[in-house]
């Protein structure tokens, strides 16, 4: 794609309905094409999306919660330095997930607002489409810069996390341990960012005014979530397990409610069903019973859903 | 000492909130609670979800959440779309305008979130039992209280940032914070909007982290405070930027 795109780059002012000059001041250079433009609405999202470019305030919440979510990681690594013998506190793959859940869900509801909300209220779209781009590359790179700074946000404590396991650990063996449970951990949360980042955006996009978009963004996402919990909480004293072992399908479906507890059933449905003697924490995961796979497909609806309704909001959207 | 209630400003503010859209908004968690206790009373056995359910999920995700998108448009709306400035021009006092949108915020919070809760307890419970009145009279105190906090964050920060701090303080304060450590319960609405409800409804199962006494006197003190905050942000109010 980007190879193609840059060939017909070079090509300005030939009559392909390209307008260059929008009345600021002349320029004569050579004209970037396509792909450098995405490249570059992407990368200044990407910078958006943690506050860079922009005044110290808006810094704050973002550092605040790359802080939070790397703390586990750093008492992780304290901990096992101090007492060698004790095991890791903090698992790669449900890496605190109650933690992860708010952070993200704090950061998903302030920052994704940063992305797209100026362009829709200054009504500057029309400088971005009056330029050798489609409808399509705008969300595309919007989507593809926020997944990037939620990975950035999910990867790097487990990457902190990682070398401080491995930092106690001896021999060949043991590091290598650690790294094939690291690669789960981090394609697991590639499954977060690219669900949260989807969601986020397209909720986002909505709403021209940043303080209806992180509103319209984090109160059904907290509501879901707390919503999801209670009904399964009341699943399992309530209804009580149907059989040993098999909880209820309210306890069960409950998950399917709230995102963040969708991925949780999402990585319990990859798991497989739990190894006998080895007892879930039950506080920790959702429950799926014999419907894993439904939480598998619930996730790539959910997914293309969003996917959908962010790139149907900006083919639809009257640019004028 | 002018009047404290300002007929203009409450219609005003009434029809700003309510004849858009988002007047639906604020009914979806309402149905939602009334709808799920519906199927809850139809299917469970034993009485025990009740009180977990409305509660848990009613006093620190419905009451808070309503508030917070009532309590954080009346003021914030204007303000962010510059239309305070034609309020703050009139010679109006600053606490009638306060007192006027917070009695706005705070009757239509009963509406869409002390109203449902009372109906999904009835459902539940039956429309006389200790804890529907309970959880009830809960959540107006719980109204009186948010709205109260959130009116001031919109007064005294911008209305992005207000209604950003507000959602963290729900979620993280009152969500998570709260209902783990014991001292900060004493520091949250939610704790005293529990401690009134359980005062009423005698139900073990509703859990404050303080005594009836002091949720009354700390929650008085934190809406008092809160308002007087408001009127004191809202009387320096300055109008910078690109409001227009």
């Amino acid at each position: 794609m980007s190879a193609d795109m840059t060939a017909a780059a070079p090509a300005p002012e030939s009559g392909s309905g390209v307008i260059h000059n929008i009345g600021y001041r002349r320029y004569d250079g050579r004209r970037l094409g396509r792909a450098q433009i995405v490249l570059a609405l992407t990368w200044q999202s990407l910078r958006a999306a943690f506050g860079i470019g922009r005044g110290a305030k808006a810094k704050i919440v973002p550092a605040i919660l790359f802080v939070l979510m790397c703390l586990p990681a750093a008492i992780n690594a304290v901990a096992l330095a101090t007492n060698p013998s004790g095991g890791a506190l903090v698992g790669y793959d449900n890496y605190v997930v109650s933690l992860r859940s708010l952070v993200m869900l704090v950061f998903v509801a302030v920052q994704a607002p940063h992305l797209v909300s100026g362009d829709l209220r200054n009504h500057t779209l029309p400088l971005y489409f009056a330029r050798p781009i489609r409808r399509i590359d705008y969300p595309a790179a919007k989507l593809a810069a926020f997944v990037l700074a939620c990975l950035l946000m999910i990867e790097i404590p487990l990457l902190i996390l990682y070398i401080g396991n491995v930092s106690q650990v001896h021999g060949a063996k043991a590091v290598w341990a650690q790294t094939r449970q690291l690669g789960p951990g981090l394609l697991y949360g590639l499954a977060w960012a690219v669900l949260l980042a989807s969601i986020g955006l397209a909720l986002a996009s909505t709403t021209g005014r940043r303080v209806f978009a992180t509103c319209t963004i984090g109160i059904p996402l907290f509501f879901s979530y707390i919503l999801s919990h209670a009904l399964f909480m009341i699943g399992r004293q309530a209804y009580g397990p149907v059989a040993p072992g098999q909880e209820s399908a309210l306890a069960s479906l409950s998950g399917l409610i709230s995102p963040f507890t969708l991925l949780g059933g999402v990585l319990r449905w990859l798991q497989g069903p739990p190894k006998p003697g080895r007892p879930l924490q039950v506080s920790q995961v959702t429950l799926v019973g014999h419907y894993g796979d439904v939480y598998g497909l619930v996730f790539l609806i959910l997914l293309a859903a969003a996917v959908g309704a962010l790139v149907a909001r900006y083919r639809k959207l009257a640019v004028a | 000492m002018p009047g404290l209630l300002n007929g203009v400003i409450v219609r005003v503010t009434l029809r700003a909130t309510m004849s858009r859209k988002r007047a639906l908004l604020f009914a979806l968690p309402a149905i939602l609670l009334i709808g799920i206790s519906a199927l809850l009373k139809a299917t469970a056995h034993g009485q025990a979800w009740p009180p977990v359910f409305l509660g848990q999920f009613g006093f620190s995700v419905i009451v808070p959440l309503t508030a917070l998108l009532v309590g954080g448009s009346v003021l914030g709306a204007e303000v962010e779309d510059g239309s305070i400035v034609h309020l703050l021009a009139t010679p109006v006092h600053r606490l009638t305008v306060v007192v006027s949108k917070y009695v706005v915020a705070v009757a239509l919070t009963v509406v869409f979130a002390a109203v449902p809760e009372y109906l999904a307890g009835a459902i539940a419970k039956g429309p006389s039992d200790r804890l529907t009145i309970g959880l009830f009279v809960g959540a107006l105190a719980g109204a009186v209280m948010y709205n109260a906090l959130f009116l001031m964050l919109t007064a005294v920060l911008s209305p992005g940032r207000a209604l950003a701090f507000g959602l963290l303080y729900v979620l993280l304060w009152e969500g998570l914070l709260a209902n783990l450590v014991v001292g900060v319960g004493l520091l949250s609405i939610g704790h005293y909007a529990l401690a009134i409800a359980k005062s009423i409804a005698h139900n073990s199962a509703l859990q404050p982290h303080q005594t009836v006494a002091t949720g009354i006197g700390m929650g008085a003190a934190v809406t008092v405070i809160a308002l007087a905050i408001a009127v004191n942000g809202l009387s320096a109010f300055s109008i910078k930027g690109d409001i227009a």
